[in-house]
């Protein structure tokens, strides 16, 4: 489920959205490609998007409108980058677009495409077999959001162009790192790790954590807005930081006092310690998707909960700080 | 160097030159058969013109240019003629991409919705000729704006009602057939591939009785109620096909097979006189 993982590693330079045009641009400003070369790339990516123009109007229309001929132009990059951002390095990227075949290239960002689009419906149906049974009714959204991206993506002429309704947060709010189908796999790979992680939870304690937090808020269990994962996790490093590291949902009763005096005088740096310790040593570390997806995100939610824990909050960060019923 | 994105000089199609050489080599039809002909300045200046036409309505060209299709299609109307050849052509040329661009408006963007050059060419021509324009091009362009822009709006209302539709009706499927729509959408299109064939068949047969309404066909059943419809203008005729049939505002398949070996021809004969004029 993760052949093609978008997220650019620490260290890279240049983000991944708009990736090739970027290369290129920095490529040609610093002359890392020589400028005939720059010349037959830019040919050739010419060449494909008056060919996918060509093929829109089915040869019947000599003019497009500006906005197709850049969604066209838009489309051969994006193919570009399917091709170029696996390969999980900017100087490896950028030697591909020095020494390989463009054609090759793009034939290979279109096989990514196509993967990606179909690793992506798979995930998001699992995804949502999974979190149903705590769907709040931002997955109805969701489900329809869906139903446009399986059944009206356009990989040829608006490879990019993938509008994600984006309202249900991910777990620590992360932002899409790259655009189109790509996005799409991010988020509903996001998607499919956050269900593995409700589902890990005994499904009980998870409806009982949910139905606490949407009482303590005045809503209903479905009309929570936040992310359900993110409650969970939460709900979880307040047990795990209190001593447990099984994998329930129920605290102690005096969890919220234990977690202020513990942490109150405490750095970030060690509540995001302990929080790794304890995610180590818990089954969570046995599902490679989730601990591979949590692990990188346990630094914001360690800091998250720190600014609470410091100022004697635990109980407002905790979803349901006085234990479940 | 920098590498520019700017896509449109590379999408701007063929240069300015090669576009005169292309109309140049209209001549040899137009001397031969019309006695006009143009000069390389008037080829420029037509070539600019449909340079900046294409610029003003917001569009790239992607092919060649539309300029000696336009030439060769007009030149039987009567009214391309002595000292206003390079005007008239320059005139057409300007409307032609206005109206284009107009069209592409009216119809949303919609691919489905693309009138095809040679549908606007022929459009244009019969506005043209007829006694209410009598080669006026800007007669022609008001006169087609009046006829095929509400027409291709009411079409555009029409798709964008459907799809309404299908929204509305897709908040209120179960969750399965959200979630497996891509799949329940294939297995459709296989098992309707029949269902596909009569229908188009069904579209021809409607068609063709439509025509033969709106003409005047052999059937006097339907002559009767339009006994006055041959006397009537190009212009009223079109209007009243439309109004009941906006779909009538894009030709038959059989149609547009055949306008495009008859531009194929041309552009041959256009090739093939460039080639010699140019071995000379």
């Amino acid at each position: 489920m993760s052949t093609i993982i978008p997220v650019k590693p620490a260290g890279e330079q240049i983000p991944a959205r708009d990736y090739t045009a970027e290369l290129l641009r920095r490529a040609a400003a610093e002359e890392t490609i020589p400028a005939a070369r720059l010349e037959t790339v830019r040919l050739v990516l010419f060449q494909k998007a008056a060919e996918y123009a060509a093929a829109y109007t089915q040869n019947r229309c000599s003019t497009v409108t500006k906005e197709q001929a850049e969604s066209f132009f838009r489309s051969v990059f994006f193919q570009l980058d399917a091709a170029l951002l696996p390969l999980h390095s900017d100087s490896a990227a950028l030697a591909a677009l020095r020494d390989a075949d463009i054609s090759v290239l793009l034939e290979t960002g279109q096989r990514n495409i196509m993967t990606a689009y179909e690793e992506a419906k798979a995930a998001f149906r699992r995804a949502y077999s999974l979190t149903k049974p705590f769907a709040t009714t931002f997955f109805r959204e969701l489900l329809l959001s869906f139903e446009k991206f399986c059944t009206g993506y356009d990989a040829r002429f608006q490879a990019d162009a993938v509008t994600l309704n984006d309202f249900y947060p991910l777990l620590c709010r992360q932002s899409i790192p790259v655009g189109g189908v790509l996005g799409a796999h991010f988020y509903y790979t996001a998607l499919l790790h956050e269900g593995e992680l409700l589902a890990a939870f005994p499904r009980q304690e998870v409806s009982a954590v949910l139905r606490i937090y949407a009482k303590r808020y005045l809503t209903a269990p479905d009309m929570i807005a936040d992310n359900l994962a993110e409650l969970v996790l939460l709900q979880w490093s307040g047990a795990a930081l209190c001593g447990g590291t099984a994998l329930t949902l129920q605290l102690p009763e005096n969890a919220a006092d234990i977690l202020n005096s513990r942490y109150q005088y405490s750095r970030p740096e060690t509540v995001c310690a302990d929080l790794r310790n304890a995610v180590s040593q818990s089954p969570l570390a046995d599902h490679s998707g989730i601990y591979g997806y949590i692990y990188p995100l346990l630094d914001k939610l360690a800091g998250e909960l720190h600014r609470y824990f410091s100022s004697g909050k635990a109980a407002v960060i905790l979803p349901a700080p006085a234990g479940l019923p | 160097m920098e590498f520019s994105l700017m896509f449109s000089e590379q999408f701007a199609g063929l240069a300015l030159a090669e576009q005169q050489k292309q109309i140049l080599a209209t001549n040899h039809a137009a001397y031969g058969d019309y006695g006009v002909r143009l000069s390389p300045e008037d080829a420029e200046m037509i070539a600019q013109t449909g340079q900046k036409a294409v610029s003003a309505a917001g569009m790239v060209a992607v092919g060649g240019s539309i300029v000696p299709r336009l030439i060769r299609w007009f030149l039987p109307s009567g009214y391309l003629t002595g000292q206003n050849y390079a005007l008239n052509v320059a005139e057409l040329t300007e409307a032609f991409y206005r109206l284009r661009s107009e069209l592409q408006d009216a119809g949303g963007h919609d691919p489905a919705l693309t009138l095809s050059d040679n549908a606007l060419l022929n459009y244009m021509f019969n506005f043209y000729t007829s006694p209410t324009c009598s080669g006026d091009a800007a007669e022609m362009t008001a006169q087609a704006e009046n006829i095929l822009l509400p027409v291709m709006r009411r079409l555009a209302a029409g798709r964008e009602t459907e799809r309404k539709q299908q929204t509305k009706r897709l908040s209120d499927q179960p969750e399965n057939a959200l979630l497996f729509a891509d799949l329940i959408e294939q297995e459709r299109a296989e098992s309707s591939f029949e269902e596909e064939a009569d229908e188009e068949s069904y579209d021809y047969e409607y068609r063709s009785a439509m025509g033969k309404d709106c003409f005047g066909g052999s059937d006097p059943a339907y002559q009767e109620p339009e006994a006055y419809g041959t006397r009537d203008t190009y212009e009223d005729r079109l209007r009243r096909i439309l109004n009941r049939n906006p779909a009538m505002l894009f030709p038959s398949r059989e149609t547009e097979a055949e306008w495009a070996d008859r531009a194929e021809h041309w552009e041959d004969e256009d090739a093939a006189a460039a080639k010699k004029e140019g071995a000379k």
